[in-house]
Formats: C-alpha cells, structure tokens, sequence
C-alpha cells in the first residue's frame, strides 16, 4: 500500500472518531458516556471493515483517548475514577483493536484466495493457449520431415510428380515455420519491453511497397490495392517496425479474406490541432520546415470479406487469439505483434467492422512530416 | 562440376547444415566451393585461394564476423556477401560500412542468394569501356552525362544526376542512407538524412516505368537503396 494511501486513511479515520465524538457530545448526559463508547465502538467497526490496519489501530487509541478525556468523569483529564470504567476503557480498547486485527486478516486471505483463483483461471488459458500454439509449430514440423523422410526412404518408388509435391510441402512448411517464429521472437520482444524504436524518414509509399514484397503470392485471386496520394509527405518513424505490423495485418486479411477478396491498404497524414487531412502543395520551394501541430501517420488496410463477429472484436489483439471456427494456419500472433509494436512506437491500432462489410484495421502512429521537398536544392 | 574455369566462392560459416546446402546449391549452378568454419581459417584460406567472393556468417566460433569483415578488407577487394540470422537494421549498416557488397538475412531463400551472388560478381567484373548503359527503354550515358528514357531526354538536376550516376556504378549493392549522403552532398551533411528519400523519389518520377511501382531502385527497408535492372 502506498505512503500517501495509509496517510489519508489515517487521516479519514480519525476524523471519523472526532466527528462522533463531537455529535455525541451535547447528548452524552442523557444517553450516558458508557453508550458513546458503543456508538465509537460502532464506528470503528464499519471503519475496520474498508481501512487498513494502521489507520484502524490509530483511530482505537485516539477514541480511547477522547471517550477518556470528554466522557468519562472527570471530564477534560485523562484520569480515570472507578476500577468499572478502567476496565470498561481497557475493554473498549481490546475490542476495538481486535475488530481491525481480524477485519485485517480476513482481508488479506481474500484477496489470496481471489490471487489464486487468478492464477489458476490463467494457467488454464495458458494451457490451451499453448496446447494450440505448440500444435501450429509442430504441424509445420511434421510436413517438413514427413516430407523429407519420405524423399529419403522412397526415392526409388515415387514419381517426379510425387517428388516435386513433397519438395513443395517441405518449402511451405518452411516457410510457414519461419514466419511463426518470427512472429514468436517479436512477442518475447514486445514483452521484454527491448523494443527501441529508431525514427528517420520514410517514404509512406516505400513502406508499403515493403510491406507488400514479402507477402505469400495469392493463389486464390485476392488482391492488395495500394491508395496512397502521391503527395504525401515524408515522415518520421521506424521503418522496420511499421512495415512489420503492416505486413502482419495484410498477411492476416490475405490468410482469412474469402477467395478473391479486395484488400486495400491506404495512408494519409492526419494533423491533430486542425483535425484535418493535411496534403502538401506540389513544387513549393520550401526547406524542411516542420509544423508546430502534432502530426499522425494513419495507415488504414481494410478488406471486402465478411469482417469479424461483433462480440469478438475486442479479443482480436490479445495473444492467440484465433477466430473462432478458423482453422487457419497461424499462431494468433500477427496481430498481437501488430498492436504490440505499433504501441512501441507510441501508436495506436484499432479494428471495427465497415458497413458495407469487411473489416478495417487502422494505425495511427504519432509522426512529424517533412513540409515540402526540397526540389530546387542544386 | 570439375570446370576449371569455374568461380570459386568462400563459404566461411561453422554450421554443417548451412554449408551442405550451400555445397550443393553453389555447386549445381557452376561454382567451386571451399567451406572454413573459423575466422582464423578464413583469413588463411582467402588468402591463398583468392576466391572469387567470400559468403560470410557473423556468428563465428572463434572471433565476430564484423571484425572479420574489416580485417579481411584491408586487402581482399572481390565481393564479400555476409549471410547471416542477425537482422537488426544496425548490424546490417554495420556489415555494408564493414565493406560487405550485400547482406541476406537468415533464413534465406536460395534463388535469392543465388541472384545477390551474380549481382555482386557482376559488378565485379572489370568495368567494360563502354560507358553507355542500357536499363529496358532507359539508357543512361555516363560520358555525356545524358540520360534518354524510351528515346526522349530526361531532364535531371545536377543532384539527380549525380545520385543516379552513384546508383549505376554500384549497381546490384546496397547503398546505405549515409553512404549517399557522403557521396552525393559531402560528409557535411550526413545528418539530412531526408535529402535521399526526397531524391530518390524524384529520380524515380523521372526514370521508372511506372514511379508507384518502382523496379529499378528498391528500397532495403531501413538501410538504403538497391538499384538494380531486373
């Protein structure tokens, strides 16, 4: 618990006592001073029942103190007369401590109990989690050597044709396993927090074209439109990391769009005091001037398939996430790996369903822009 | 595979999976091949065998590739490929300021490195006389200083010029954002490094078929540029 936290608890506490106290006052001839140590008493218990033990305990010996010093004949001393009303004070006080000592305890067991009950509910999704995830690297794994050990102990029987399919499930196998692990190795980074990002100037086409170059060759006719103005200026951030998430999210629409899907990857400047789309003036003879407004690099990929289940949507980027009733060939990593490497860069994605169907992803990652080109230099 | 006329590539990687592969591959499209898996070996056998290029790992037993690199540089100046499963941006800048011609991440595909090994020797090759180049429809004339794209001039600033001229006489390398800066606009102004995005850019305006789609400079994410005809 923090300092400051105990601090006002203390504080609270006692003040509560005091307010009593001082209700109580006017009335404690009629109502008898032994009832005013009941009605603390009271207090103190709803007290012990929210705040914690240092701040209970020192409201029990501040009421002791003030029932003794206002209540308890003679008034405005701390001496006590009667052997009954030392005993009542020294009572009041065990009672009083006690109820915050066991209020305490049961506290502290609760929330162990709440702890464990945590953790076994997240050791059970991380099992299946994992069970799925050591299923998509093995399977990967047994192609490739089934393959290989059916090349190797069959040469003679099998036909070129035969030959040719086995040496195509070992390179897809390969293929496949290379980009789990990728995607594996950037999720120990994104959780290790070592991702530093490196900012310099990019060009948004160029990041694009990148992004698309190693994406599998679609054989079921879908495609990836680029939309891009030409004029968008350069911008500052890390080139190989935002290719990255853009390459995961195409490979992501690619891999789970229907045959012949549309998917389309576009990107703007959004400038955030003006809440407009900002696109330069050609031929400005300008030097690098950068605007004093806060720039964002919005890249959006968004397809023309059946978009995600509504309820599901906010599960997308958490790790393994699969959709349900998919049996796609991936880890659940790809979009983990997006999100977690477009918030290394102090940005933002976000997923929504489009309504003429399909899904949307959109990156926003804060940028600065290079203003104009610098054209006529020589 | 017993040509005698063959080129010789140095392997020097100490993974015996890696070099089998490497042995066979190299060997199926005409190469000769000798395979070192220590640094100090590598220094030895590069220098009495003078091969042809050297492909390099970085993760070495006995010393760090990149100390390699420089060390074998001070005198070896064929093509030195590094092929190597360290893929940090740094460390590849790193390689190509080491004097590396090229580097290929692993895993990598064979035909790639197949394509970097022709490239790399290609440019190695004694500089023909003719200083006439011919990219599809773009011809560019080093001598004259002329540039014709599908027979008509293209018009380039003296800039422009002077980065494509650097481009075509590495072609097939990987030149870095701090290599053009210093070529192009001197070591004074290694730290615009907007000057060659924004040029590249105009340059492909001016020479590629379709700018959107550029073929002849690609773009080596985070490290620079590749000019390169198909």
């Amino acid at each position: 618990m923090a300092k400051e936290h105990v601090g006002r608890q203390i504080i609270f506490s006692g003040l509560a006592v005091l307010v009593t106290a001082g209700i109580c006052y006017p009335f404690s001839e009629h109502i008898g001073y032994r009832s005013v140590a009941l009605i603390l008493l009271l207090v103190l218990s709803v007290l012990a029942l929210r705040q914690g033990l240092p701040a209970v305990l020192t409201a029990a010996v501040l009421s002791a103190l003030v029932w003794d010093y206002f209540f308890i004949p003679p008034h405005f001393t701390f001496h006590i007369d009667s052997a009954e009303d030392a005993l009542f004070m020294t009572m009041y006080f065990i009672v009083a401590s006690l109820n915050g000592m066991i209020n305490h305890r049961y506290r502290q067991i609760e929330a162990l109990r709440r702890e464990k009950r945590a953790d076994e509910r997240s050791l059970l999704l991380y099992n299946t989690l994992f069970s799925s995830l050591s299923h998509d690297l093995r399977t990967p794994i047994a192609a490739v050597l089934g393959a290989a050990d059916t090349l190797k102990e069959n040469e003679k029987q099998l036909s070129e044709t035969q030959k040719k399919q086995l040496i195509e499930e070992i390179s897809k196998g390969s293929v496949r396993l290379s980009e789990q692990v990728e995607n594996l190795l950037n999720m120990s980074r994104i959780e290790a927090g070592i991702i530093k990002p490196k900012s310099a100037w990019c060009d948004v086409r160029d990041l694009a074209l990148s992004s698309i170059k190693n994406c599998p060759i679609d054989q079921q006719g879908r495609s990836i439109k680029l939309n891009i103005d030409e004029h968008t200026p350069l911008v500052q951030l890390d080139f190989g990391l935002t290719e990255h998430v853009l390459h995961n999210l195409l490979t992501n629409a690619l891999r789970h769009t229907p045959p012949g899907s549309l998917i389309e990857l576009s990107a703007k400047i959004r400038n955030e005091s003006h809440g407009r789309f900002v696109t330069n003036d050609q031929d400005q003879d300008l030097f690098t001037v950068k605007q004093p407004t806060e720039h964002f690099l919005v890249l959006e990929v968004r397809d023309n398939g059946k978009g995600f289940p509504p309820d599901e949507i906010h599960l997308v980027f958490d790790k393994f996430y699969r959709l349900g009733g998919t049996k796609a060939d991936g880890t659940g990593l790809g979009l983990f790996v997006a999100k977690g490497l477009t918030e290394a860069q102090g940005g933002e994605i976000f997923l929504r369903n489009l309504p003429e169907g399909g899904a949307c992803f959109t990156i926003e990652i804060p940028t600065t822009i290079l203003n104009q080109a610098i054209h006529q230099h020589d | 595979m017993t040509d005698p006329t063959a080129l010789e590539i140095l392997v020097i990687e100490d993974d015996l999976a890696i070099c089998r592969l490497l042995e066979i591959a190299l060997e199926a499209n005409g190469y000769k091949t000798s395979f070192v898996p220590t640094a100090r070996e590598a220094k030895i056998t590069t220098a009495m065998r003078q091969p042809a290029l050297v492909l390099l790992d970085l993760g070495l037993p006995d010393a760090d590739g990149q100390d390699l690199l420089k060390a074998l540089r001070e005198w070896y100046i064929r093509p030195v490929i590094v092929v190597s499963a360290r893929d940090s941006e740094a460390e590849i800048i790193k390689a190509l300021d080491n004097g590396a011609n090229d580097y290929l991440t692993k895993p990598f595909r064979t035909g790639e490195l197949l394509a970097r090994i022709r490239a790399a020797l290609r440019q190695d090759q004694p500089e023909a006389a003719d200083p006439v180049k011919t990219y599809g429809d773009l011809i560019i004339d080093l001598a004259a200083r002329v540039v014709r794209k599908n027979g008509e001039m293209v018009k380039l600033t003296s800039t422009e010029y002077a980065l494509l001229a650097l481009f075509v006489r590495n072609e097939g390398k990987v030149l870095t954002h701090q290599f053009i800066l210093r070529e192009v606009w001197g070591p004074g102004y290694v730290e615009r490094t907007e000057y060659p995005r924004v040029f590249v850019g105009q340059l492909r305006k001016k020479i590629e078929t379709d700018p959107n789609y550029p073929k002849l400079i690609s773009t080596e994410s985070g490290v620079g540029y590749r000019f390169e005809a198909e």
